[in-house]
């Protein structure tokens, strides 16, 4: 009885690492592309990025308790329809534990979408362009940057940066982004 | 794709590899496995087709200059796939026919980047058309399909989602029913002469892979299409009213 227990709970926590790693890559590698990714809210559950629809489509990351708002970036499809919606709402939102950093992944779809990183700080929230951390190769026809998978340690992210060259070559290269110096990001290759 | 793939491969093995040395001998019991929800199809492809009777817009002006490109010889194997055969049912579903000089004078043509995009792309794992395509069909996950022969990508800040476009270069008909990536790389692109002001931008035409690699559709491709990416296209009809017999 011991025995099936032990491979029950053992293939639960497989099947819960396998998801894990399945969702968090973008674009997701199985399922509904749709779904977001991360969690909106801030883990001391203070602030939260939401997509905004007023006029244009953007994200916008506020005080929960006052509506203040923080930060604001426009959605890569900024048009309001309902299949710009549908993009924009796939976002992922990745806030590290200590909830001092947060990266806003849009949907990647043929290197399409930004990556953005903001730091907080005393209630005011400062972005952080992830193309000046690692910028495109000079051989890069198209790329960006997605998380993947999220945070590794509580101050280090792990990224991809996805390629299409001018020849028309396909390539992925993972960095890590060390935030202990929020000032001075340290970015270092990863396996 | 590969190294992620192996990744969580790897994942899998070390996790299963602690919990069968970490179990002990006794008899187990049979569990149960979840299973997949299905993805919702028809109530986004009706969405997407709203979408494409709603587009419109002018966002281009044609080039002045009307010298009338020379057609392709209308192989499309370079594309992969059906793509001979689907460009025909296009086109006969469509009532389109290798066009007249005549014709060509009378379309707006632009340059464009003519450049391949094929389903091996690994950021590009499911097909995300932003507007119904001809054949109304759809991927599991709502978007419509892409076809090889008749699909192409644009940005649609210059061309009009659903547009009917054709390119000499293939002697193809198309429609503009996905935008992929095009759009984004508009202001690096913007010293270009696809981006000039008569350029079209980026124009994406869908391959189907098969066996080959993301490069070498794309180099196929090129070869098939010469001139180092640039070419002319011709919008035959702005918006998706060519489907109706609409403007």
């Amino acid at each position: 009885m011991r025995s099936s227990n032990c491979l029950l709970l053992g293939t639960v926590v497989l099947t819960w690492l396998t998801a894990s790693a399945v969702m968090a890559q973008n674009p997701p590698l199985a399922g509904d592309p749709y779904v977001p990714r991360g969690k909106p809210t801030s883990p001391d559950g203070e602030y939260e990025w939401r997509v905004d629809s007023d006029a244009r489509i953007s994200y916008r990351l506020i005080n929960v308790e006052t509506g203040k708002e923080l930060a604001s970036v426009n959605a890569y499809y900024p048009e309001v329809n309902s299949a710009d919606l549908r993009y924009a709402k796939a976002f992922g939102v990745f806030w590290n534990e200590e909830g001092t950093v947060v990266a806003l992944d849009e949907l990647n779809r043929r290197r399409a979408g930004n990556l953005y990183f903001f730091v907080m700080r005393s209630g005011m929230a400062s972005e952080i362009r992830s193309e000046k951390l690692i910028p495109l190769p000079a051989e890069a026809d198209e790329g960006r940057l997605v998380v993947d998978p999220g945070w590794v340690s509580p101050t280090t992210i792990r990224v991809r940066q996805a390629v299409k060259t001018k020849k028309g070559e396909f390539s992925s290269t993972y960095f890590s982004i060390d935030f202990e110096n929020p000032d001075a990001p340290k970015v270092l290759p990863a396996g | 794709m590969h190294g992620r793939g192996a990744q969580i491969v790897r994942i899998a093995a070390m996790t299963t590899t602690l919990f069968i040395l970490g179990c002990d001998d006794e008899p187990n019991v049979e569990s149960e496995s979840p299973s997949d929800p299905s993805q919702p199809g028809q109530r986004d492809f009706v969405q997407a087709k709203q979408i494409a009777n709603a587009a419109g817009g002018n966002s281009i002006t044609p080039g002045s200059n009307h010298t009338t490109t020379a057609q392709g010889n209308g192989n499309l194997d370079v594309l992969g796939g059906d793509a001979n055969q689907n460009q025909q049912a296009f086109r006969e579903k469509y009532g389109l026919t290798d066009p007249t000089q005549d014709q060509l004078s009378q379309w707006d043509q632009y340059n464009a980047r003519l450049t391949a995009y094929s389903n091996n792309d690994s950021d590009w794992q499911y097909p995300t058309a932003a507007s119904a395509n001809w054949m109304g069909t759809t991927w599991t996950n709502g978007d419509p399909l892409a076809v090889e022969g008749t699909t192409v990508s644009v940005d649609f800040n210059r061309i009009p989602r659903g547009s009917l476009i054709y390119i000499p270069a293939l002697n193809m008909y198309a429609e503009a029913n996905d935008t992929g990536a095009t759009g984004m790389w508009a202001n690096s692109d913007a010293g270009q002469m696809d981006y000039d002001s008569n350029g079209a931008g980026r124009v994406d035409v869908y391959n189907l892979a098969g066996d080959r690699s993301s490069g070498e559709v794309e180099q196929e491709f090129q070869n098939q299409v010469g001139s180092n990416e640039y070419g002319q296209i011709y919008i035959v009809h702005r918006g998706p009213g060519w489907k109706t017999g609409g403007n």
